[in-house]
Parts: C-alpha cells; structure tokens; sequence
C-alpha cells in the first residue's frame, strides 16, 4: 500500500534520510520509533511529499512518484488524496468548527454536496467520539479532542493509507489514552498505518511491525514483541532503556 | 461706528499695570526683588503694548518700507502668473497694479503667496501681508468683513460654452446641467442664487476650461478676464450670451486701518486719472469700455462701518446648513466606499502576486507598492483627473477619478496589510490544507485568507477611517465632498468654529460607524472564545 524506495533528503548539505526503503501491507500498522532527529518525521513529510524527497520513489496505492525529478503538482496532490496526514500539533483549521474541519477536503476537494458531506462527516466524528462537539471551535477543544477531530479529518478523504506524526506528543499524559484508544481501534478494524511514536505501550498494542530508525537509516524492523522484548540493535536498546 | 481695537487694548494694559502694582506693594516687604523683577517685566509689557496700540498699519508699513500683498499665484493669467519665457518672475495685471500702486506709496512691494480661498481669513487674523490684491469683489458681504479700497478694476459676469454647442446661450438654457464656478466668486454666488444648474466648484481658474473642452462640464460661469485670459488658449470654447452683473474688484485692508486706506485711494485715483492703470491693462489686454466707471467713482462706503463681521451661526441655521453636510457627507461615504473596496481588491491581488506570483509578478507588484505609496495622493489624483484626459484621451468622471485615485493609492497599503495577514498563519496550516489534496488556490481561499483576513482587519479598518478624512482632497477635482462643504460654508459665515464642530461630528460619527462595524466583523471572525 505504502512503497517507499532508495529515499534520500538531504537539509542544507545534512543528509537526514540515507536510502531508505520500507514497504506498509495494506491493513497492517507500521510503527516508526526511533531517537528525535532519526529522520522519522521527514520520512513522513516525503510520503506525504510535504518535503520533497532528493532521490527515490514513493507509492501510495496506485500513484508512484519520482523523487529525483520534479513532481508536478497535480501528481503530489493525487499522492496526498491517498495518504491521509495527522500532525503532531493537529493543524485543524481554527476559523472552522469540528465539522467544518472534516467536512473541508470532501467539499472543496471532492466537491461532494455539503449536506452529504456533514452527513458523512457526522459518522467520522462518530468514530473518533466527537459527534456531540461537532460545532465546537478548535479552540473549545481540549488537544486530545483536537486530534481526533483531526484524525475523522483525515479519515474523511477516504485515504488508502493513514501517516500519523507523533500524534499523542503533544498532549498531557491525561489525554494521551482517548487519543491512543482511537488509534487502536483504527488499527484493529485494518487501517493502514504508519505511525510514528514515541509511546511504547502504544507501539506494542497497534502495531503489526515495528521499524527503528537512527540516523537516517532503518536499523532493526519486525513483530512488536521481538523488536521490544529482544532488541537486536543498540540504538534499540537505548530506546528501550 | 464700530469701536477700534486700540485704545482697548491700551486700557486693558492700563489696568493690568493698576494690578500688578498692587500685588508689588503687598509683597514688597517679603520679596521685593521679585516684586521688582515683576514690576519690570510688567512696565516693558505696557510699553511694548502700547507701541503697539498706538502704532497703526501705515506705520508698519513705512517702517518696513515694503507693501506686502496676499494673492494666489495659482490664480493664472490674467491676474497674476509665472510667464513662460520667464518663471522666475511674476507678472499679470494685478502683479503690475500692486507694484505700481507700492511704488506711487513710495514703498517697495513684496508678493505674498496664500491659498486664494483663505485670503481674507489670514489678513483678519493678521496675516503675513498688509493687503489683499487678488480680485476681491467690492461687495457688500466683503465690506462686511474687511476695510475696501475704491475699485481698481470694474469686471462682469461672462458665460462660456464649446464653441459646436448651438444650444446654451444662457444660465436658463442650462438647467440641470454642470456648470464650473471658481469657490467663493460671484459666479459661484450667482451659481447658487440661481440654484437650477448644478454647480461644479473648482479652486483654480484654469482647469474648469479644460473640463469644459473635453465635455465633462456643459459651461463655465466666470468673471471677464479670467474668460478673456483662457479663450486665447482654448479655441474650442465660445462666449455664451454678453457680459451681465458689473462688480469690482478692489484691495482689501483690515477695517480700522484709515491712514493705509485713504493713501491707497489716492495712489488709485491717480493711476486713473494719469491713465496709468490704462496702460497696464492694455498690456494685458483686460482693458474694455466698462473700465470708465473707475473715473466716476464716488465713495459710497456701502456697508463699511455697517452690521458688524456679519458672522452668522451655523447652529442658529442648522435647518438649512445641516442638510447641505449630510448631503456632501454621502460624497464623502460613497467616495470612501468605493475607494476601500477598490483598494481592498486590487491589494489583495498585489499581495498574491508578490508573494506567489511567477518571476516578474512579484517584481511589478513591489514596484507599484512602492510608486504608489511613495508619492502624494494629490499628485496622483491631477493624473489620473487631468494627466489622462490630457494625454491618453481617457476622460474619466470626477467621481469615478476620485474612486480610482483613492483605491489605486490604498491599494497599495492594503496590499502590505494582506500581505502581513497572509505570512501570520502558521505554516502548519498550509501543511494540513494540502495533506487533505487541496490546490494551492483552493488552500489560499478556503484555509489561509480567511485566518490572514482575522489578522489584518485592524489594519484595514485603520486604513478606513484614515480614507474617511483622506477623501477631503478630491475636492480638487470638483467634488463637494464634507471638508469642501465646510469651506464653502464657513468662508460664507465666517462661523469657523460652530461649522467646525457640526463638520467634525458628522466624520466622527461615520468613523465610529465605521469602526463599530469593523469591530462586529473582527468579532464573528475570531475563533477564539475571549
């Protein structure tokens, strides 16, 4: 579902994604770990191609793109239509209410009539367990109610595959559970997932495979209970620690 | 008669020094340095006082040995100008008249430059020059105001249209139609007398002809050697109909300078007994029959010494006054309206083009960014009036040049307020906008210029109210809008103050209007619960 080859980015002359490659199955939940600075949210960002990547390819579903070569723009936007982003610091739009907020890309983008839309987007809200705020303004939600309505969201455009930025970082350890309740809950009913994370309970419970990347690189993958319980790498170790 | 203000002011000093002698004595024993200091300070206050008191305008000008007279240079020809071959000096008939008239007085004369309008009100208020020289009529409103001299030249009222215009020949044959007046003249008095036709007030003598060549006014209503003067330059227009309601122009000195008076009338009796006068006419070609009556002037003094500077109250004439500022106030209103919507747009497409636009797009926006804030309004709105008519042919409307100028000039601002809103909203906004597959365009909309709005609406309405007061200066192109209703209005009567305070409600109040609207909107744009 997600097809990621030979991907190298380089920041001003610091390469912080050294060919790598990484393939998500359709209905299975990859979980990114790896130290800050790893190159975790960049790898994100280059799926997603909200940086563009230096060399390599990236597939989502059916559209595959060239880092190499410059992405026209309509192929970068068919690449985002099927891989839905939840951000770290959720980016819901704040002059729009909860259903404002899902209701946007099925309207603007899909030109699907409103009142099917918030319909629609009613459902999703449902999901994520916000239905009953779904006229609250972003900045009447408490942040882990945020990033629900950010992740029904995304989850609106219908993307073959979900790419989570640390979604619970940002959050009080409080409101950590109801986001993490939802990304489970996800996971069990075979969303496609990359998710980055630094909270290893939440790694153990939603992943199918866990991936651990330094530096750049992807240093140890495989089943969550092999990857947490016996580390084959170091930096994996000291994750754990 | 009316009591002259010196030997008031002599008494007031006089009883002021009664004061200040009685306080000296009964702080004598405690102070009396101070007391004496005082008391110095005092009598070299008197003295001063009453040099001044006793000492008339004659006497100053004497002592100066130089006549200064107030005119307007912008007048133009005939009256006074900058010739072509020479710009450095001054010439015109007035400018002849006034240097022979300082030289009859034994005096050099110096030219004073004020804004034609504002004359009289500077010498009243003890201006920079002694007299006024610049085509004041002989009337009984101006008696009422200032000291006159006897006539120095004898004018009437000459009506002017295009010369293929076969059908007005008369003030009556143009009813409902734009007629161009100079502010404050006795065209613009009979204009309103008249109250048929709709009156065009101009500030010079000159641009109401050009107005009338290219078809933005049907006639120009103006005294006879303005008229004289610009058919020579305009061979499109035609006399209208004869000469009609003779008046005078004479020099205007402050009331209650007697000795200045009497010597002036003299120097001009002379000048046209001796044909002096004549001549100087003649080399400016204004010299017509009528000019006999100079000779077989008899000092009337009407309305000298008569009702005091008739000063009349705004307030007590609310009834006719206040309609004519709402009217001018709507001017104002929809001038400012369609300025800021013009300014809004235009601003708004010059922050995306500098900001997003491909290679030459940013470069042409900073530059019109700079252009147009870089150089005065005013400047702009005579090229956009005239400069266009003048040279690409292009004859804009008054109202629709007043709009243009003020929005392309706002445009400019408002484009750096967008700009400012734009660049405030997160990047992250954009991140998510097109995570969710939307076009950069449809992002812009729906996501960033709706926050970027929330942002620069202070700055907006700032810019709003501040066009409020800014739109005064289309006046310049005929448009009577509030500041230029006031004007008229007060150098009529004379009620600054009273004018003053009902004018600068009316733009209070539309300010605020306009600010408590904005603040509505800023409201139902936050979304964020304070």
């Amino acid at each position: 579902m997600i097809h990621v080859e030979h991907l190298s980015k380089r920041f001003n002359g610091h390469a912080v994604l050294l060919d790598v490659s990484l393939r998500v199955d359709p209905s299975e939940c990859v979980v990114l770990l790896g130290p800050s600075g790893s190159g975790k949210s960049t790898l994100l960002r280059c799926i997603n191609l909200l940086e563009t990547p230096d060399a390599g390819r990236v597939a989502v579903g059916d559209v595959t793109v060239d880092g190499s070569r410059p992405v026209p723009r309509e192929a970068q936007r068919q690449l985002r239509l099927r891989a839905g982003m939840v951000f770290q610091h959720f980016h819901l739009f704040p002059h729009l209410d909860a259903l404002g907020n899902v209701v946007a890309g099925p309207v603007h983008v899909r030109g699907i009539p409103r009142p099917e839309a918030e319909a629609h987007a009613m459902e999703w809200l449902g999901r994520v367990g916000m239905a009953a705020m779904a006229r609250r303004l972003p900045s009447q939600l408490s942040g882990g109610q945020q990033q629900r309505v950010a992740i029904a969201r995304a989850l609106a455009m219908k993307p073959d595959a979900l790419l989570l930025d640390e979604p619970t970082s940002a959050l009080d350890p409080a409101l950590r559970g109801e986001v993490a309740d939802v990304l489970r809950a996800l996971a069990d009913a075979g969303t496609t997932m990359l998710l980055v994370t630094h909270d290893l309970r939440l790694a153990r419970e939603a992943a199918d495979r866990i991936v651990v990347m330094q530096a750049g690189c992807i240093v140890e993958s495989g089943p969550p209970n092999r990857v947490l319980d016996s580390p084959s790498q170091a930096a994996t170790r000291s994750l754990l620690a | 008669m009316r009591e002259r203000p010196a030997p008031q002011v002599g008494s007031a000093a006089a009883a002021r020094r009664t004061d200040a002698g009685r306080v000296a004595v009964e702080r004598g024993a405690g102070n009396g340095l101070q007391a004496r200091f005082l008391a110095s300070a005092v009598g070299f206050a008197i003295i001063l006082l009453l040099g001044r008191a006793l000492a008339d305008g004659w006497d100053d000008v004497a002592r100066r040995n130089v006549l200064r007279w107030g005119n307007d240079a912008e007048g133009g020809a005939p009256y006074l100008f900058h010739p072509e071959d020479d710009p450095t000096r001054l010439a015109g008939f007035e400018a002849d008249f006034a240097a022979a008239l300082a030289e009859r007085l034994g005096l050099r004369n110096e030219f004073v430059q004020g804004n034609w309008d504002m004359l009289v009100p500077a010498l009243l208020q003890g201006g920079n020059f002694d007299v006024v020289i610049a085509g004041l009529e002989r009337t009984p409103e101006n008696l009422a105001r200032v000291a006159m001299s006897r006539p120095y030249f004898v004018f009437a009222q000459q009506l002017v249209v295009r010369a293929n215009d076969t059908t007005h020949d008369s003030l009556a044959s143009l009813a409902g139609r734009p007629v161009g007046v100079l502010s404050g003249t006795a065209s613009h008095r009979i204009l309103q007398r008249n109250g048929r036709v709709e009156a065009r007030i101009y500030q010079d003598n000159v641009n109401y002809f050009k107005d009338l060549a290219v078809g933005r006014i049907d006639a120009v209503l103006a005294d006879t050697p303005i008229v004289q003067a610009n058919l020579a330059a305009n061979p499109g227009l035609r006399r209208a109909g004869p000469p009609f309601e003779t008046g005078y122009y004479a020099v205007a000195l402050p009331r209650g300078e007697e000795r200045l008076l009497a010597r002036v009338d003299a120097a001009i009796g002379a000048m046209v007994a001796d044909g002096s006068l004549r001549r100087i006419y003649e080399r400016y070609d204004v010299w017509d029959e009528g000019q006999q009556r100079l000779a077989a002037w008899r000092h009337d003094d009407a309305g000298a010494g008569a009702p005091s500077p008739a000063r009349r109250s705004a307030w007590r004439e609310w009834r006719t006054i206040l309609p004519e500022l709402l009217r001018a106030a709507v001017t104002t209103v929809w001038v400012t309206f369609g300025g800021m919507a013009l300014a809004l747009v235009l601003g708004l497409a010059l922050a995306l083009a500098r900001l997003y636009g491909p290679r030459p797009l940013p470069w042409l926006a900073i530059g019109y960014i700079e252009v147009f804030r870089g150089t005065p309004l005013l400047l702009q709105i005579y090229f956009i009036y005239y400069g266009l008519s003048q040279e690409a042919g292009l004859r804009l409307p008054a109202g629709v040049a007043a709009v243009l100028a003020l929005g392309l000039n706002y445009a400019a601002t408002e484009a750096e307020n967008h700009r400012a809103g734009i660049e405030a909203v997160p990047r992250g906004q954009w991140d998510a906008a097109l995570s969710l597959g939307m076009r950069r365009r449809v992002a812009l909309r729906r996501v960033i210029l709706p926050q970027a709005l929330r942002v620069a609406l202070p700055s907006i309405t700032n810019d709003f109210v501040a066009m409020f007061k800014d739109s005064s200066i289309v006046s310049v192109i005929a448009i009577v809008e509030l500041t230029k209703q006031y004007q008229i209005r007060a150098i009529e009567t004379h009620d600054y103050l009273g004018l003053g305070l009902m004018t600068a409600g009316l733009y209070l109040a539309m300010s605020w209007a306009a600010s408590l609207a904005a603040r509505r909107l800023e409201r139902s744009l936050r979304h964020d619960p304070r």
